[in-house]
């Protein structure tokens, strides 16, 4: 009770729970912070569903020793920490929301405990062979065995016992408790299924809403449980009747699955079935489409239409036996987003149920307990790779040099409050959407009435969800004679680039049921035409590769229009999603080669890119 | 350049065999001050345990050696002689010499060992934290914010002037109307970000506005009922509606008990692994003999130059 506002407004509260008048006409108008309103129904959260820290193996072999994830949620939080590698005090641009420590199920902790003393490790035969390992200098030879076995699926049984598994569990628990503040920060007991059949990577973040009381009730299903994915959804079946956990699992890095994340048969190699759609619609809302070891959206194999296809590419294929030059991983349809989503509407269409549906997000999988996503303050996909003259000296085995990493991946989450519920309950709807790092405000709504003039309008967010529906959603009984219509608004980052222009990504089956793909220029800046080609012309670049500077001089701040499908076909599946360019910016590798006066053409990687949101999808079903 | 990330010691291993030859010829060899001589006493086997439980700690270490059996015993000096050769023949090879990275190694490991010794005895009583934060008030200071609301004229589509027009004749009206704070939503155009800004910072609204209209609201008195402006954003122009304005302040460690706590925590343990490490090099005679070419580092004579 500070202000007499407060008081009046307790009054009013009270007089008209006695059905009294009570306004404000003639005294002072009440007023008081709690009744602010919201301007908008919803609000975007920025977090990272996928970060490692030493207690993940490959992130201790690879030099990260100390940051655990205490560290890494202090760090997120935005208080200054100590890079596990080089030592010296870092700090976040601009903190997060919310964080999953994802650290891998496979041996959590293991490393980290053993070479600290850990007498549960110590004492054990491998433990004690490790040591030695490790006395005499083997620390990169710890790592391939390691590693191998863990891809293997064939722990060291002695140091994998359920007492060291329940131990290091419920401190990755305790420490996620401790982290969590509803209403300011959020954090989510989770973990990473790390299933890598054949060296292509099937990998899965789990992560849960409920709190240690429910986490301590079980423990992490890891690869060596099951490489198949099948039998991961299982688990979560059962373990969630069990204790009453309800899990969501992220895959990530479908660029580098040799075709599997997106196939068109199940483990077993045989054709999807409806029940196995269900199964993994029910688990597997959300797909990572953009982190550090590259971007999935699509590849120019796939799309060779698509001008900005070629968006941080990774291709070096994580298969432990061919460590050294990394095999360069295929590019199918099963590897992307873009043609996952197109063959969802293919098996859709011929057993009744989408096995991808999944909405969007990106997320870092960095493994220095840093969740880094910034150009000009990137950490390093591992502790060793975080200088400028590691990024391109040091050859991280199967994982290619730092400087082939992309800093990349941000998730954002439409929601009510940052508190686990709210936010979970957005992951589930799908109402999250992915950046490549920058927190680009990315606003998308489908439906049959939307007016141009509506794109303009102050209560934008509130007519879109009056008159239609948010990204993940569905359009179905299309009105007679009507095309869908989209209401869509982007915002750049408050402390970055301004935006060059609005893609929408469409895809369907045609009448042979074959998928097709066309990408639409929706809104741009600069009030730029249409060449005669009805191409759009390049934004221009302001970037000095000699400093590292951009400016702010091209492209628009906000873009906004209502959009309607000038090819819809009322009787084809298809699906809708935005992607939004940034103007050109410099690439985390220019700042290293300024640094180290260096040609940035020696780089063997663009200066500039242009960074990008992708929304999550709006499907419409005949 | 590519440069696996090996450790160079593995590659000498390789030669595993002819060092046990070696072996063999070093314990045969009989003498005293003979570099290729091994004393097996208690002293060596002491500080081998020492290394070997991971803690600095001779009472510990003597439990253990006479807690051995014979074959144990024997075993731990198989050990302790074999690492002691391979480490006087990578000395020999001069492995130690030029390779900064196992220097780098060794190092970090003492650090490390020392630290986890640290850490099990860094438990602090309510006095120690106090303390600690008396001494850091400075890390914990709460950064000053506004809360406020504001109606927006944007210039994308109207020149700077016009739009200023507008703002100073909607001026007028909220404050005759009063318009209260909820009801900002309610006039002018859509700003790109947000109406209500509660509780926030001068970077976050400086991100938002602008330096210069960010420090402007910083200097507002604030006051419930009061429009005031136009200022100037890049964006267009705005009436403001200020109810707070709280200066920056250090808190009181009531409220920020458990994140104080845990830092005092870390910092205890960086105190002891230093005092620790300083120890260790107390009881060494160092004898610094470098002398500076002092006419080199001069200042003034480089200036000259």
């Amino acid at each position: 009770m500070k202000s007499p506002a407060n008081v009046l407004l307790l009054l009013c509260a009270l007089f008209s729970l006695l059905a009294l008048a009570c306004k404000s006409g003639g005294g002072p108008p009440a007023y008081s912070s709690a009744a602010t309103v919201l301007a908008e129904p919803s609000q975007v959260f920025w977090g990272d569903t996928h970060l490692h820290t030493s207690y993940s193996p490959d992130a201790y072999f690879f030099g990260n020793e100390t940051a655990d994830p205490d560290t890494a949620y202090r760090y997120a939080k935005g208080f200054p920490v100590v890079h596990p590698y080089h030592r010296a005090k870092i700090q976040i641009g601009t903190p997060l929301d919310f964080l999953v420590v994802a650290d891998h199920a496979e041996m959590m902790g293991v490393p980290f405990r053993l070479f600290r003393g850990d007498q549960t490790l110590t004492k054990t035969k491998s433990g004690r062979r490790f040591i030695k390992m490790m006395e005499a200098g083997k620390g990169q030879e710890i790592f391939i065995e390691f590693v191998g076995a863990i891809n293997a699926g064939k722990p060291y049984d002695d140091l994998n016992g359920d007492e060291i598994r329940r131990s290091v569990w419920s401190d990755m628990v305790g420490i996620t408790e401790r982290h969590n503040s509803p209403g300011e920060f959020t954090s989510f007991i989770g973990w990473e299924w790390t299933s890598t059949p054949g060296g292509k990577n099937l990998h899965r973040v789990v992560f849960m809403p409920e709190g240690g009381d429910v986490a301590s009730k079980f423990i992490p299903y890891s690869s060596f449980d099951s490489a198949k994915p099948e039998d991961l959804w299982t688990w979560l079946d059962e373990t969630s009747s069990r204790t009453g956990a309800t899990f969501t699992a992220i895959p990530h890095n479908a660029n580098i699955s040799g075709g599997l994340m997106f196939n068109d048969v199940d483990s077993e190699g045989r054709p999807i079935t409806a029940e196995y759609a269900r199964t993994r619609m029910k688990w597997e809302q959300v797909i990572e489409v953009t982190q550090i070891k590259g971007d999935s959206e699509t590849d120019p194999i796939l799309s060779p239409n698509d001008e900005f296809a070629a968006f941080e590419p990774f291709s070096h294929a994580i298969d432990a036996e061919t460590l050294g030059e990394g095999v360069k991983a295929s590019v199918e349809a099963g590897d992307f987003a873009r043609s996952g989503l197109l063959r969802g509407l293919q098996v859709e269409a011929e057993v009744g149920v989408n096995p991808y549906k999944f909405g969007m997000i990106g997320s870092t999988d960095s493994h220095t307990g840093m969740s880094s996503a910034e150009e000009d303050n990137f950490h390093g996909k591992t502790a060793f790779d975080s200088t400028p003259e590691n990024r391109f000296d040091t050859f991280l085995g199967v994982k290619g040099f730092g400087a082939d990493m992309s800093a990349s991946g941000m998730a954002a989450v439409w929601a009510e409050a940052n508190e686990r519920g709210a936010l979970f309950d957005a992951f589930r709807r799908k109402e999250v959407y992915a950046t490549t790092g920058p927190r680009i405000r990315v606003r998308l709504f489908g439906g049959w009435g939307f007016s141009a003039k509506d794109a303009k309008k102050k209560d934008l967010a509130q007519i879109g969800y009056a008159n239609g529906v948010p990204m993940g959603g569905d359009l179905t009984e299309a009105p007679e004679g009507k095309a869908p219509r989209f209401l869509v608004y982007a915002v750049k980052d408050p402390v970055g680039a301004n935006l060059d222009r609005i893609q929408m990504v469409k895809g369907w089956l045609d009448e042979n049921g074959d998928a097709q793909e066309k990408i639409y220029d929706i809104a741009w800046s600069d009030g730029r035409m249409i060449g005669s080609d009805g191409e759009l012309r390049p934004v221009g670049n302001t970037v000095d590769v000699s400093t590292g500077t951009y400016s702010n001089a091209i492209g628009d701040p906000q873009l906004s229009v209502v959009w309607q499908d000038p090819d819809f076909n009322p009787d084809a599946r298809a699906f809708y999603y935005l992607r939004v360019l940034q103007i050109p910016t410099p690439r985390h590798t220019l700042y290293d080669a300024i640094a180290l006066e260096m040609d940035p053409e020696q780089t063997g990687h663009p200066s500039t890119i242009q960074e990008r949101a992708y929304s999550s999808p709006i499907w419409y079903t005949p | 350049m590519k440069r696996f990330l090996k450790e160079p010691l593995v590659h000498f291993l390789g030669a595993g065999l002819g060092l046990f030859v070696l072996f063999g010829i070093v314990n045969r060899d009989d003498g005293n001050s003979d570099p290729n001589v091994i004393v097996v006493d208690r002293d060596a086997l002491l500080t081998f345990a020492q290394y070997r439980i991971k803690a600095f700690n001779p009472a510990l270490a003597e439990k253990k050696l006479e807690g051995m059996s014979d074959d144990e015993l024997r075993l731990f000096i198989d050990d302790f002689v074999r690492e002691e050769v391979l480490h006087r023949e990578a000395l020999a090879l001069g492995l130690d010499e030029d390779d900064y990275v196992i220097r780098r190694r060794l190092v970090q490991k003492l650090e490390f060992i020392t630290e986890g010794f640290a850490e099990a005895s860094a438990d602090l009583d309510e006095a120690a934290v106090q303390r600690y934060f008396d001494a850091n008030k400075a890390d914990y200071y709460v950064e000053p914010y506004v809360t406020f609301t504001h109606v927006f004229f944007q210039t994308e589509d109207r020149p700077r002037a016009e739009a200023r027009g507008l703002a100073e004749n909607e001026l007028v009206k909220l404050n005759r109307e009063a318009v209260p704070f909820a009801e900002a939503p309610r006039h002018g155009d859509r700003f790109l970000y947000h109406v209500n800004y509660v509780e926030r910072t001068p970077d976050y609204v400086g991100s938002h506005f602008g330096p210069p209209m960010a420090r402007a609201l910083f200097e507002l008195e604030p006051n419930d009922f009061v429009w005031r402006g136009p200022f100037d954003s890049p964006y267009g122009v705005h009436l403001v509606l200020l109810t707070t304005n709280e200066p920056g302040r250090e808190p009181e460690l009531a409220e920020l008990e458990g994140r104080v706590r845990e830092d005092a925590r870390r910092a205890r343990i960086r105190e002891e692994t230093d005092a620790a490490i300083a120890d260790v090099v107390d009881a060494y005679d160092v004898r610094i003999v470098y002398e500076r070419d002092t006419a080199a580092n001069d200042p003034e004579g480089s200036e000259r130059r």
